[in-house]
């Protein structure tokens, strides 16, 4: 996915030409859009070009910056997106969601994968601390933010007392939300080892399991505060325990499936992968389970159950230069920017205060867990940014509160796009200055896309 | 991507890498018949709907083959095909062309009417799908058969190297009857800015990827640059296949990688091309069976004559095809890859009668290409004393015993 780590630092002469081809992509696909602004569906393939080329040059350029690759590639889809130069239409956006859902399941597999149980063992006490903090604090926390914000919020003035809780406490599940995704790509390009990277890794997983209950459980209970005369229903909590148990029960054959798989075939694993991401993510979605859970716990399954655990993590990694990619120049696309523009004191009320209460549980948790002190000191840092799981369960809030689901809606995507723009530069940031971060060269090893020597001609 | 799946394990059942050397067919035709039972004509289990609605992913995996093709132009297993050579496969591929181009030009009014006036765009499509020799027939019989030789490396280099005239023929049917939005400037325009726009992506590709070659980046940067060709190409209205093929020479001619970038294509090809070579089958209509056999019929007698023609010009003047005789001529007639694709463009380019005719065409040139193509080049490598895997000297042996019993010395 990079040069980072490369050995050899690229000189002005390669930057220049990097220059000149990201100008020249981005010409080419202006000179296309105005000589045919509605070129339907081979403008997705356009698109699909300009996010792949435009974001790994933009991340080859910013590289002496130190700035994080996914930065880059969020900056490329917001100014190719519909906002900025409209190179890329709202249509082509949309219907790019379906490499999302390959994106996030690669993304879901291979973070489960990284997931080892005697990794986990280890940490325990750290996690557990983490999690009271990171998940409980914070949502209570977040939601008395909210409350102090919302002369600036106007949705959040429409009702009484009642609902300002409710939203408070709704806005609050939001904010607990971290993004796999982005510690996942911080991860994969700078290929950190260390304490920061660990905890990072082990926690952003596991809080994905807790958030999704969490989330279920507040929008359950907040429902009589939000809706007059609407009653407790235990109903939505059944469902949550369907969700979750049918979730890990498929994810579990999955990963068998995947296991043999890896075992007794192993040829093209790729196509399968990517046959699983786009179909099989279509099946967990028919089911209504979550995709992502089902994933990680495939990925879970294949690392600590067999030993085909570091095969799976290799055709993932190898993606990597076009999964990630993409995924962050599709989410930076949809960042909603004139509504960035419209909601900025608010999105940056809420922005500050969810990353000072992120800073003081994690200095909470790992005294309380007797961490190290890189850890007490810089472990909040992978878990500002925020992506796809906010923006879904902020959608799923909206959809279920039409009354103010909009405005919901809204700030949140306000509130995303800082974190997820800001978020991925701090966990990078603080995995250089710490020195979790490799420096050595990349290994470069057999793959799925194995290279034979060249023929003998 | 149901299909993708379909084809995948088809793939596995017929033994995948090994159907070349194994239980497949030279031209992978048989996966056009698959194609035509699954879909709406048979079974109906593919709707013409479904093929439809992926069109834009048929268009990716067309493009991506080409790419992996130009990227091979002129490359066999013995290294790169000698320039005399190259000249020599595109002056026999222009011959075949011109022969199809004319049968089809003067012959379509009187057997098939109802094509007549677009009988210049017929004539030109037809042709680009009949010059070519596929190349696997060649992989086929080297692996099966052990062949070796020099008529097998004329033979192989030909096949290697005759795929520019086909491509060429679709820079002009694109120029000429395409829906470019760059029309006004002009068909010579249109051509050049095609082969030009594929030769800047080629170059920048080669740029881009560097001196240094990191596997993993390599494929951000072919698929992402190859994505924005197709998508560029499309939007203007240009050949799109033809941009990927001149990418993909440009690619190897200008990168110092060229031996692992085609490494890396080759792997991709038959899973890019299986679901083609289905959609194909789903495509072929046989509502207008008549005229597509009459022309059918002008096409293949053309390429035959032309074929024979120019295997004797061959065996009048080496030595070591003399033995061969005519049958050289027919071992040329199979066709596969480029052929099908050739005519799936077409038929997404020109929906209608002559894009229906100019696939239903190619899929008959791979039937019957198949039929003759194959047993006919092991008649000939036979004659010329190239084949020399045990299997192929028992298929001597027996070939050889009938002739004691009749005629005992």
């Amino acid at each position: 996915m990079s040069s980072a780590a490369h050995g050899q630092p690229k000189g002005l002469g390669t930057r220049a030409v990097q220059l000149v081809a990201l100008a020249a992509v981005f010409a080419l696909l202006w000179v296309a859009m105005r000589t045919s602004p509605h070129a339907g569906t081979v403008a997705n393939i356009a698109a699909l070009g300009l996010f792949l080329t435009g974001g790994t040059l933009a991340s080859e350029l910013l590289e002496p910056l130190k700035i994080p690759h996914l930065t880059a590639y969020l900056t490329v889809g917001i100014v190719g997106g519909p906002y900025v130069l409209h190179l890329v239409s709202h249509e082509s956006v949309e219907s790019l969601h379906s490499v999302n859902g390959l994106a996030l399941s690669l993304i879901a597999l291979s973070g489960g994968a990284e997931l080892r149980l005697d990794m986990l063992k280890k940490s325990v006490r750290s996690l557990a601390w983490a999690t009271v903090m990171q998940c409980f604090f914070v949502l209570c926390a977040m939601s008395l933010v909210f409350i102090a914000a919302s002369p600036l919020i106007p949705f959040a003035r429409s009702g009484g007392l009642s609902m300002l809780i409710g939203i408070a406490l709704l806005e609050g599940v939001v904010a607990i939300t971290r993004s796999p995704s982005a510690a996942l790509g911080i991860l994969s390009q700078t290929r950190a080892q260390g304490p920061i990277a660990t905890f990072t890794l082990a926690f952003v997983m596991l809080s994905d399991v807790v958030v999704i209950i969490l989330a279920a459980t507040v929008i359950t209970l907040t429902k009589p505060l939000l809706e007059p005369g609407a009653t407790f229903s235990i109903t939505a909590l059944s469902h949550l325990g369907q969700e979750i148990i049918g979730s890990v029960s498929l994810g579990t054959s999955l990963g068998l499936l995947i296991v043999a798989y890896l075992k007794f075939v192993q040829k093209n694993f790729l196509v399968v992968l990517i046959a699983l991401g786009f179909g099989f993510t279509e099946v967990i979605k028919y089911l209504q389970f979550e995709p992502l859970l089902t994933f990680l716990v495939a990925g879970f399954l294949v690392q600590n159950l067999s030993k085909q655990g570091e095969k799976l993590i290799h055709v993932v990694e190898d993606t990597g230069s076009v999964v990630y990619v993409l995924f962050f120049a599709i989410a930076g696309a949809e960042l909603d920017i004139p509504l960035l523009r419209k909601l900025w004191p608010a999105a940056l009320i809420l922005f500050l205060g969810r990353a000072t209460l992120t800073i003081t549980a994690n200095r909470i948790s790992t005294w309380l867990a007797k961490d190290p002190p890189a850890l007490r000191r810089l472990g909040w840092s992978g878990l500002v940014s925020q992506a796809g799981v906010a923006l879904g369960i902020a959608g799923t809030i909206a959809n279920a509160n039409p009354r103010f689901g909009s405005g919901f809606r809204a700030l949140a995507i306000a509130t995303v796009a800082l974190n997820e723009m800001i978020g991925p530069i701090m966990f990078k940031f603080s995995l250089d200055s710490t020195g979790e971060s490799s420096k050595a060269p990349e290994p470069e090893r057999a793959s799925v896309y194995s290279v034979p020597p060249p023929p003998v001609a | 991507m149901g299909l993708l799946l379909v084809a995948y394990l088809g793939s596995f059942l017929v033994g995948g890498e090994r159907s070349v050397s194994g239980v497949g067919l030279p031209s992978s035709v048989e996966w056009v018949v698959l194609g035509i039972v699954l879909g709406p004509r048979a079974l109906g289990v593919v709707p013409s709907s479904l093929v439809s609605t992926v069109e834009p992913v048929i268009a990716v995996a067309l493009a991506w083959l080409m790419l992996s093709t130009g990227a091979h132009y002129a490359m066999t297993s013995r290294g790169y095909v000698h320039f005399a050579r190259i000249l020599l496969a595109l002056a026999s591929a222009l011959v075949a062309a011109g022969a199809v181009f004319a049968a089809v030009y003067f012959g379509v009014a009187h057997v098939a009417p109802e094509l007549a006036k677009d009988r210049l765009v017929l004539a030109l499509a037809l042709a680009a799908v009949s010059c070519e020799t596929t190349r696997l027939v060649m992989r086929w019989v080297r692996e099966r058969y052990g062949a070796t030789g020099p008529v097998t490396e004329w033979l192989e280099d030909v096949a290697g190297a005759d795929d520019l005239v086909p491509i060429g023929l679709l820079v002009a049917i694109f120029a000429i009857a395409g829906k470019s939005k760059l029309a006004a400037l002009g068909a010579p325009a249109v051509s050049g800015i095609t082969v030009g726009m594929g030769a800047l992506l080629g170059y920048m590709c080669a740029l881009l990827l560097g001196r240094e070659f990191r596997l993993r980046e390599s494929w951000g940067t072919v698929l992402g640059i190859s994505m924005l060709g197709i998508g560029v190409s499309a939007m203007l209205g240009l050949a799109y296949v033809v941009v990927l093929f001149v990418m993909g020479i440009v690619l190897v001619l200008a990168s110092h990688h060229r031996h692992e970038i085609r490494a890396m294509l080759a792997p991709t090809e038959r899973g890019a091309l299986l679901p083609l070579l289905i959609v194909c089958g789903v495509r072929i209509e046989p509502q207008n069976i008549g005229h597509t056999v009459a022309v059918f019929g002008l096409v293949f007698g053309a390429r035959v004559v032309v074929k024979v023609l120019v295997a004797r010009v061959f065996t009048a003047f080496d030595r070591d095809a003399a033995s061969t005789g005519n049958v050289l001529g027919l071992a040329t007639l199979s066709s596969g890859t480029l052929t099908m694709c050739i005519g799936l463009v077409c038929v997404i380019t020109f929906p209608g009668a002559v894009g229906s005719t100019v696939l239903a065409v190619s899929a008959a040139l791979c039937v019957a290409g198949e039929l003759i193509g194959p047993p006919a080049l092991r008649v000939a490598l036979r004659r010329a004393g190239e084949l020399h895997s045990p299997e192929a000297r028992e298929a001597a042996a027996a070939d050889a015993e009938p002739k004691h019993e009749t005629e005992p010395t």
